[in-house]
């Protein structure tokens, strides 16, 4: 009686251990934590200071010189933004600055960028070279592109939809995630004409998705990086004894 | 899946509880009281990850708007260490964009990042779309900087500059605990420009993912399997995410993401295809946070076996 029982038993057993055979180990639990590095976490590992530091003097001699001054921090945000506007303007300056020392005839209306290629905020006070490699590490070239009316206008309703992106030379309106009023240097846009938009070489080769400047009437290459506007229109101002500053100004409105 | 089938005939009582004893003590049974001494201990494993680190090698300055005096690598080196020290069983892991948004990468290449990744004992790490910044020759060539494998799945590199550079899995043993892990990237059209990407082929990375985890669950035998994913969290498009990947995915454990350069404080833990627990983590971006997942696990036993029995009644 007392086997019969046990043979019972040790059937049931033998059907558990056949269903768990499928896996040496069973999970049967996890924790997760964040763990913030600051000065409190740890104290610095000495060995991977060592290993840094002939890079850093480095770097340091060439990124440490300050180059202008912020009057105040100058940050991203939408639809404009203090950061986005200034990058924008300083990029349809260059640009057209570029042009008149090229000779090239060319006269860009607009400068469109996008909110992903600017990595960090400007600081206030000095700025140096580095605090500009942090805004633009890309080495993205600026290009010309010429574009039909109706390019332009799929812009702007890209513009919109995107909920505003750094934009320079026109003023929109968002209506629906559609582009409303759409003036260019204080002139409504125009569908039976020609635009020069400047860029990055990245947006001109179908970065970020902006289709209409795929197969453009014309692309103008003028040789110089994103970047080194930057850091040419900074050190222009502070030769004028100019500092930075960036406003708000309507640019990109909700309608 | 049951690998070797024993047969046993039982006789006598006095081997059927012997063989019931072997039994227990092969799976550790807690369900009977006889063998309640074969429960087995816990092993307990810890995922250490990071994400979108940017060549954040110093930490950022103490006027920084959003992270002051935060990160650094000499840092992070020395809280890895310090977990090292504490836990049985660490690994450590990168989900991409370790490249790109300091000027150490403008004028080294990333050789830096590799070199104290190294240092700090990375185990694995993916390719994210910052990876591609300088071009496919300057990858392949800046990686001999780094000892460790680059993980990516669903990336064919077969015709660039890449060939051979990096493994669609890795299998890491802790204890005869296997974990599979296997790296997702981003879609490259429309992020990296072409001229970068080369002739790099795009393959989907869902279907890529299912296939993978497939094989490392049913024919490699994994006990865990991780994802590191370079795919962001989430979109309001149909484009994948980690959070679109995890609820079709059937067999994956953990999401380790990046690209969106989300602060995940506490893990999603989302229901898979099958209903299981899936978890995803991201740690924001620049390196000012480290994640740490402990796992734990029952060994239940050491010997891959099945047992089959007839047993005789009286």
């Amino acid at each position: 009686m007392h086997f019969k029982r046990l043979t019972h038993l040790f059937t049931v057993i033998s059907a558990l251990f056949l269903a768990s055979c499928a896996s040496v180990f069973l999970k049967t639990g996890s924790d997760a934590s964040v763990v913030k590095i600051d000065s409190l976490a740890a104290p610095e590992d000495s060995l991977i200071n060592a290993l840094v530091l002939p890079y850093k003097l480095s770097l340091d001699s060439q990124m440490n010189e300050i180059i202008g001054y912020s009057e105040r921090l100058i940050f991203k945000s939408n639809p404009e933004g203090l950061l986005n506007n200034l990058i924008a303007d300083i990029v349809l300056n260059q640009t057209n600055k570029k042009n008149g020392e090229l000779k090239n005839g060319i006269v860009a209306h607009i400068a469109l960028l996008n909110n992903g290629g600017l990595r960090a905020p400007l600081p206030e006070g000095a700025l140096t070279t580095r605090n500009i490699y942090e805004i633009m590490p890309f080495d993205n070239e600026i290009v010309i592109l010429e574009l039909k009316g109706e390019k332009v206008l799929e812009m702007f309703n890209f513009i919109a939809a995107c909920k505003g992106l750094p934009l320079a030379g026109a003023v929109v309106g968002i209506k629906d995630d559609k582009a409303g009023k759409i003036t260019i240097n204080n002139v409504p846009l125009d569908l039976n004409k020609n635009y020069f938009i400047t860029t990055s070489d990245y947006l001109a080769n179908g970065g970020d998705k902006m289709s209409f400047f795929s197969n453009p009437v014309r692309k103008i290459s003028i040789n110089y990086l994103v970047r080194d506007a930057i850091i040419d229109y900074i050190k222009e101002q502070t030769a004028l004894k100019k500092t930075i500053d960036a406003k708000l100004d309507n640019r990109i409105y909700f309608e | 899946m049951l690998n070797l089938i024993t047969e046993f005939t039982l006789n006598s009582r006095r081997e059927f509880i012997k063989q019931m004893i072997t039994a227990g003590a092969l799976v550790g049974l807690s369900q009977s009281p006889l063998l309640s001494y074969a429960r087995k201990n816990l092993l307990k494993l810890t995922i250490l990850h990071t994400n979108d680190t940017h060549s954040r090698i110093e930490p950022f300055p103490p006027n920084d708007s959003k992270n002051p005096g935060m990160g650094g690598f000499a840092r992070r080196a020395a809280i890895i260490k310090k977990i090292r020290n504490e836990e049985p069983h660490v690994l450590l892991f990168d989900s991409g964009d370790i490249f790109q948004g300091t000027p150490y990468f403008n004028k080294y290449d990333g050789e830096l990042e590799f070199k104290l990744m190294s240092r700090m004992g990375y185990n694995a790490c993916t390719i994210g779309n910052h990876e591609f910044d300088n071009g496919l020759d300057k990858l392949a060539e800046v990686m001999k900087n780094a000892e460790f494998p680059f993980i990516c799945s669903n990336y064919d590199f077969s015709n660039t500059p890449m060939k051979d550079k990096t493994i669609p899995y890795k299998i890491f043993e802790v204890e005869n605990l296997k974990i599979g892990v296997m790296g997702l990237g981003v879609g490259l059209s429309g992020l990296v420009s072409p001229a970068l990407y080369g002739n790099t082929v795009y393959k989907d990375p869902a279907e890529t993912a299912a296939a993978i985890a497939y094989k490392l669950k049913k024919e490699l035998n994994c006990d865990l399997i991780i994802c590191l994913s370079h795919l962001g969290l989430k979109y309001e498009n149909d484009q994948i995410s980690d959070m679109k990947l995890a609820k079709q995915s059937k067999y994956i454990d953990v999401i380790l993401g990046g690209h969106s350069h989300t602060l995940i404080e506490k893990p999603y833990r989302l229901r898979n295809s099958d209903d299981k627990e899936i978890i995803i983590c991201q740690e924001g971006a620049n390196g000012v946070r480290l994640g740490k997942l402990d796992f734990y696990f029952e060994r239940k036993s050491k010997i891959k076996f099945a047992a089959y029995y007839t047993t005789k009644k009286n």
